[in-house]
């Protein structure tokens, strides 16, 4: 079973999205090759994503190891290598982020709200800024963001629609009553 | 001073972020711009609808940029400030700028 293949079953059972949840699989990966018997996965104390194209690895023994983000943009699939240093022993690994598409009952409900002028740009920042975030703190953060933001755009152009209406009301309620008086 | 030319504080904050952000003004540049100036979390919705209005108002103008796939194909909307609206904002700024305030309550008080 080869690198690759290994990683992608791992992702399968555990279905990492966010920039840590790939390092730890990457660190099971590097630990199946036996390349270190102390920088292990279970070794691994935390991963702390620093920056947008950096971050390191905590080990239990005080130690860390760095690792760099090749290609930050969120939406291709954040490029992440891990690069560590033993002694003159030194190990590289490649991988990418999987694209998790963004709450589709959220977007249809925005689909159905939004005015068409504004429609794409909307989905298309908030689905912009999901993706960002979710690189960077997960899938579950990512997606309560997006709920929220979407919940708040659909109230805000609801509202909107409603003065609308209440406008076009008083309108039509004028335009009885002058009625009524050119009647009687 | 019209109606139509005044301005709402959100609607300042929104031309004052365009002003900042130049070409790179769109969406979320603009929303992000605006929650980091101001501490607090502004929404896409609101950000939008202020921003309609203003064009209403012949203060904004807007292009639709390329679709992009780091969007799913959706293009971004890109928002420039127009020279009426540069004259507004400036007219907003300059009463600030007239009653002297120096940008603490208590040393107006004193």
């Amino acid at each position: 079973m080869n690198r690759r293949t290994m990683y992608h079953s791992a992702r399968d059972r555990r279905t990492p999205t966010d920039v840590a949840g790939v390092v730890f699989e990457m660190m099971k990966d590097i630990e199946a090759t036996g390349w270190s018997d102390s920088r292990t996965m279970k070794t691994v104390t935390s991963v702390a994503v620093t920056g947008t194209s950096s971050g390191h690895i905590n080990f239990i023994d005080g130690s860390t190891a760095k690792f760099t983000i090749s290609n930050p943009v969120p939406f291709h699939g954040a490029k992440i290598k891990i690069h560590l240093e033993k002694g003159e022993s030194t190990i590289s690994r490649n991988t990418s982020i999987e694209k998790c598409r963004a709450p589709k009952t959220a977007e249809l409900l925005l689909r159905f709200i939004l005015p068409k002028d504004d429609r794409n740009a909307v989905i298309g920042d908030l689905d912009e800024e999901y993706q960002f975030i979710q690189t960077r703190f997960g899938s579950s953060i990512a997606i309560r963001w997006y709920c929220f933001q979407s919940a708040r755009t659909i109230a805000i152009y609801a509202g909107r629609h409603l003065f609308k209406l209440a406008k076009f009301g008083l309108l039509l309620k004028a335009a009885h009553a002058v009625w009524l008086k050119l009647n009687f | 001073m019209t109606k139509d030319s005044r301005l709402g504080e959100f609607e300042q904050k929104v031309l004052m972020a365009l002003v900042r952000l130049g070409p790179n003004a769109y969406g979320v540049t603009i929303r992000q711009e605006i929650s980091k100036r101001s501490g607090r979390d502004v929404s896409v919705g609101a950000v939008y609808t202020t921003l309609s209005r203003l064009e209403e108002k012949g203060f904004v103008k807007s292009k639709v940029g390329d679709a992009t796939p780091e969007r799913g194909g959706r293009a971004k909307k890109y928002f420039q400030i127009t020279a009426n609206g540069e004259r507004t904002l400036e007219a907003a700024l300059a009463f600030y700028r007239q009653l002297g305030f120096p940008g603490k309550v208590s040393e107006v008080l004193s």
